[in-house]
């Protein structure tokens, strides 16, 4: 991608909607109503469409169906799709106006049905989905047997508007090209309505404030996959709709139509939960840490261990089943979050603050970044009650949830002697798993507590003499003889909140568009789009004594390459800009802590320091990332309402658990 | 010109406490206490001062001393054994049983203030003991520095049946719904549970108080929140005389415009069909959730033109709501009952039912505290509650006459049971005061 100012309006910002004209400015309404012309798609398809001139005063965040993806799909065949629901049927209308029913138009084909209303102004809402389609009606054009097998169906969730005549005009684009894609509408509302009922597809029609229907319609992007069998397949959402993954989808279901049909994966197959080794790294800490000690009444059991993990990967455990604690610390982002300054909550709400990578967490006292908790047992609590968080209304919710899962039956007993799910078996079990999350044994560990003299760079060694010595960082971020946390587990004012309280943030902001990709922009400019950004106290805020504000707590630096953004809001975004924070003297004001002072060092010391903070990855991450990759995620309890299949509880929730890397 | 006398009257009052009774040894006082009949005596009975007489030019005035305000220890586990005519046996969990050193450390736990963020706000400054265990001076609750919390204090009498907590039902024991007070953020906003913990264990004044009644546990999760369980459990108020009259058979318990009443209550007004009765006993609640229409009122906004407001005890004026407006504080987001623990729209504007044990006791009512008088709340009801599309079916216009509601307030006034121990026990409880929160000398004694 390149910068905003080269960009050109072929294909972007998306217009805003306004009335299907006919031929001949069909080429054009067509456009914008799929949110990108089709005839620049073509010459373009592989690009990325970007901002323009003045797209900077309103960014929009692209949904990542329009880029390339940044990863590599999964090869076709490695994974399964367990059928979801039978896919509903309904009376639609083709574009010559005559009646059709959608399970005939399946015509025994993989389908990729999306719902989508020609006026649609949401770029990331109906013209995604059909932008996407387009990719797909491209690869189908190379592809034979993708040609012959599988069929595009975007049917109207808007039949005042979209009648079959307007349908009609843009099917016509696409008639007789050597892909199959068809354009549906519906007689009425009423006739609709039901349709959008069992595809769970809800709409809400906006009225203005005289009542009446302003054409507009809210609504959440879902597309369809569905089988020769009828079956849905899987359903994508604006944060999963990528051609590639669609592909990739549609082979696998081929691959397996070839071998003779959907078969559940056998018990055996699940890949195995990696406790055991866990348990012998928490008893056996890696190089440089210290041993664990664990309190009183909580030693740490496999059947500890595995229930916690299941609890913190569970998206049932919050108020409205769609958060886990897993989902702000990301196991494979370090158990943070890489692509957030600020953690989301409850409802999409912005937090205060950065989500802390939870690696050796097991030494971490006080908790949280203010250090407002004690205990890891008592914290899980404090998350799950936390109305902006997991957003649960009492502790009743969640025990009487937990006790009537089919899938928890059993496992609080067989961990805690018989005893059931209350608050302490619950924090318990998930504080055991956490403290398995000891990660050492790094380039820094094997170099300076192992022997091993060429286990670093020679910058990274000079980095180190500067980290203890003349940059005086290890004063806070301790390192002992025989171990090191990298912390002092005390709370300091560094002048990053104090910045932010006093309104004196830089007008300019760098912004990460994601893959990599940062621009500098005015403050002003993102102002309108950012939340409201609350103000934040720090330690004070618990001791509510003045001489604590702005204070928070030292962080370890194990792993710190891999749990980017930095400080306690994630203001700075890379390893550089926080040690040429630190070398500046921190943002200066009276409370700051007095060992944080201009350092004056050159940009060749800057750069070993880290390189130094580079060689503190450990070297286990993979292991955690791949015993989080088996843990099952908890299916909504709501799901059941798309089919009789997803009630299956235990086959089900393992038949979620992602792929292993 | 009355204005500047009533602020004439307040400065001049301020000084004064008017309570002979201050001059009494503690033991005399506390027997005379104890023996006042019920609502009678301004000390036990309401807030600390006489709020009569606002509206004449003359006023002055009258705090009750704090002197007045003596104590005496109950048997609270005997009670709980053995609870007043008219409550069943007491429900208790097998995983926390009642002893004398959970229920008096519950006790000091309830009644400390150092428990919230900033040491001003303990469990009883919403639930006070001489008003019911509730708050009669306010419709809603008011938690640290003034926040809003939205809903009315429930009382804590007879809270040991309750099968479900809150006025949403969201919580389902007392041991559980402990620490949600103590940590949510507009009530005593602790900054989390640990946090309360470590506090406590540094606390000198609860050394060995937990150890003697959790043995090993010491301060935890568990112990803070079943000894403050098992204090609230003993909270048993009942032999009111309704209770002498229907289950002790004293026929003459009642008069007889509350048995007209009580005919009322479980006939024509259909009140007993949400508000039970047994035959052994009663709670007066079904535990179960209904829409009288109150929440839907609300949450429709206010009916148009100008608004009763109390602008001094006693003393009501018509005011607009514009003028209201300017003073009053932002309602904090719509209520909805119900659905906020559901999710499901059925539920909108569902509260729970709660009991009308002690109810003269406990103004004002409803789940926002939005009427201050059983008058009000008969006639409520009597209209038929407020009209919505989910309007519980038993609610409708019930067509009492003046003489037949007047019949149903002397009956629900009937339900004020023997309570005036338990205030007086609440008087001897330590209040742990601030001072500083890690200063442990300046605990009453």
């Amino acid at each position: 991608m390149v910068a905003a100012e080269e960009s050109d309006s072929r294909m972007f910002p998306y217009k805003p909607s306004f009335p299907l004209a006919p031929v001949p400015a069909l080429v054009l309404a067509l456009g914008c109503a799929l949110g990108t012309a089709p005839a620049a798609l073509a010459e373009n398809a592989a690009e990325t469409p970007g901002p323009v001139k003045g797209a900077i005063d309103r960014p929009q965040v692209l949904a990542p169906g329009y880029t390339a993806l940044n990863f590599d799909p999964p090869d076709p065949g490695t994974y399964g799709l367990p059928p979801i629901a039978d896919a509903p049927d309904g009376p639609v209308l083709a574009t010559d106006g005559s009646n059709a029913r959608l399970h005939d138009l399946f015509a025994g084909k993989y389908v990729v049905l999306s719902f989508i209303y020609s006026s649609c102004d949401d770029v990331n809402g109906c013209p995604l989905a059909t932008y996407v389609l387009y990719r797909l009606y491209q690869a189908m054009q190379k592809d034979p047997e993708l040609a012959s097998d599988m069929r595009l169906i975007s049917l109207s969730f808007d039949p005042q508007n979209d009648t079959p005549e307007v349908m009609r005009l843009y099917a016509e684009n696409f008639a007789g090209k050597g892909a199959d894609w068809r354009f549906l509408t519906t007689e009425s509302n009423a006739v609709l309505d039901p349709i959008l009922a069992a595809y769970d597809q809800g709409v809400n029609r906006i009225y203005n404030e005289d009542g009446e229907n302003t054409g507009q319609i809210s609504h959440v992007l879902r597309v369809f996959l569905i089988d020769p069998q009828r079956r849905i397949r899987n359903i994508y959402s604006v944060s999963f709709l990528h051609p590639d993954l669609v592909l990739a989808d549609v082979r696998t279901l081929m691959q397996e139509a070839a071998a003779g049909g959907y078969r559940p994966a056998a018990r055996k197959a699940k890949p195995p939960l990696r406790t055991r080794e866990l348990l012998a790294q928490a008893s056996h800490t890696p190089l440089g840490l210290p041993a664990l000690v664990v309190p009183e009444g909580q030693e740490l059991t496999a059947a500890r261990i595995d229930l916690g993990r299941k609890l913190f990967f569970d998206r049932r455990l919050s108020g409205n089943e769609t958060l886990s604690c897993a989902m702000c610390h990301i196991p494979e982002q370090g158990f943070s979050n890489n692509a957030m300054s600020r953690a989301v909550g409850m409802g999409g709400q912005s937090l205060r603050r950065n989500a802390a990578s939870l690696y050796n967490v097991a030494w971490t006292d006080p908790l949280f970044v203010d250090g407002r908790e004690r205990y890891l047992h008592t914290l899980a609590w404090s998350e799950l009650l936390d109305i902006s968080r997991m957003g649960n209304g009492s502790v009743g919710v969640v025990l009487d949830k937990l006790r009537g899962l089919p899938d928890y039956r059993g496992l609080f007993e067989a961990a805690f002697d018989g005893r059931g799910a209350d608050m302490m078996t619950t924090g318990i079990a998930m504080a055991s798993y956490l403290r398995t999350l000891v990660s050492g044994n790094s380039p820094f560990d094997r170099w300076r507590f192992g022997g091993e003299e060429g286990a670093v760079t020679p910058a990274a060694a000079r980095g180190f003499e500067l980290f203890t010595g003349r940059a005086g960082c290890a004063s806070c971020h301790v390192v002992k003889d025989d171990q090191a946390l990298f912390t002092d587990n005390a709370l300091h004012d560094t002048g990053v909140g104090w910045q932010h309280s006093m309104g004196k943030e830089p007008d300019r902001q760098i912004l990460d568009l994601g893959g990599g990709i940062r621009i500098e922009v005015d403050r002003d400019a993102v102002a309108d789009t950012a939340e409201r950004s609350y103000n934040d106290l720090g330690l004070y805020e618990a001791t509510q004594d003045p001489a604590d504000r702005w204070k928070y707590r030292t962080l370890g630096l194990r792993n710190v390459a891999v749990t980017a953004p930095y400080m306690h809001n994630g203001s700075l975004s890379t390893l550089e800009a926080v040690v040429d924070f630190y070398d500046q003297g921190g943002f200066r004001h009276p409370e700051q802590d007095e060992r944080i002072r201009p350092l004056g060092l050159s940009d060749g010391d800057k750069a070993d320091l880290a390189a130094f903070l580079r060689a503190l990855t450990g070297d286990n991450l993979a292991l955690f990332e791949a015993d989080a990759a088996a843990a099952p995620v908890g299916v909504p309890t709501g799901s059941e309402t798309m089919g009789p299949e997803s009630t299956a509880p235990e086959a089900e929730i393992q038949e979620h658990t992602r792929p292993e890397p | 010109m009355r204005h500047r006398a009533i602020c004439a009257g307040l400065t001049k009052g301020a000084m004064k406490s008017e309570l002979a009774g201050a001059a009494m040894p503690a033991a005399v006082l506390a027997a005379a206490l104890l023996a006042a009949p019920p609502g009678s005596h301004a000390v036990v009975d309401g807030p600390g001062d006489y709020k009569g007489n606002y509206d004449s030019p003359d006023y002055v005035t009258r705090s009750y001393s704090l002197e007045a305000r003596v104590g005496r220890e109950t048997d609270l586990l005997a009670r709980a054994q053995n609870p007043p005519l008219g409550l069943p046996p007491l429900p208790v969990p097998e995983s926390n049983p009642l002893t004398r050193e959970k229920i008096e450390l519950g006790r000091k736990l309830f009644f400390d203030r150092r428990l919230s963020l900033n040491g001003t706000q303990s469990c009883a400054m919403c639930h006070i003991p001489e008003q019911g265990f509730t708050n009669n001076e306010l419709a809603t609750a008011v938690g640290l520095e003034g926040q809003i919390v939205g809903r009315n204090a429930p009382t804590l009498y007879n809270v040991g049946y309750k099968t479900r907590m809150f006025h949403d039902a969201r919580e389902s024991t007392l041991e559980q719904q402990a620490w949600q007070p103590i940590v949510n953020p507009v009530e005593m906003a602790n900054p989390s549970i640990g946090w309360v913990i470590a506090k406590l264990r540094e606390m000198k004044d609860y050394d060995g108080l937990f150890e003697a009644a959790f043995g090993d546990r010491g301060v935890s999760m568990t112990s803070v929140a079943d000894a403050l369980a098992s204090y609230q459990r003993t909270l048993l108020v009942a032999n009111s005389p309704f209770d002498r009259w229907y289950y002790g058979d004293e026929a003459d318990a009642l008069d007889a415009s509350a048995k007209r009443g009580f005919a009322l209550f479980t006939g024509r007004g259909n009140c007993s069909s949400c508000h039970l009765i047994g035959d052994d006993h009663a709670l007066f609640t079904d535990d179960g959730l209904h829409n009288s229409g109150t929440g839907y009122e609300r949450a429709m906004g206010e009916p148009p033109g100008p608004k009763r407001v109390a602008l001094a005890p006693g003393v009501f004026g018509e005011v607009a709501p514009e003028s209201v407006a300017v003073v009053s504080g932002a309602v904090a987001g719509n209520d909805l009952g119900r659905y906020e623990v559901t999710g499901d729209v059925n539920d909108r504007w569902h509260y729970k039912t709660p009991t009308l044990r002690n109810v003269a006791l406990t103004a004002p009512y409803m789940h926002d505290g939005s009427m201050l008088t059983l008058e009000e709340v008969v006639a409520f009801y009597n209209r038929g509650g407020v009209t919505n599309p989910l309007l519980d079916p038993r609610i409708r216009p019930l067509g009492l006459d003046a003489g037949d509601q007047a019949d149903l307030v002397a009956f629900l006034q009937s339900l004020t049971g023997d309570y005036r121990a338990l205030v007086l026990d609440a008087f001897v409880a330590p209040v742990g005061d601030v001072g500083s929160r890690y200063d442990d000398d300046n605990t009453a004694p």
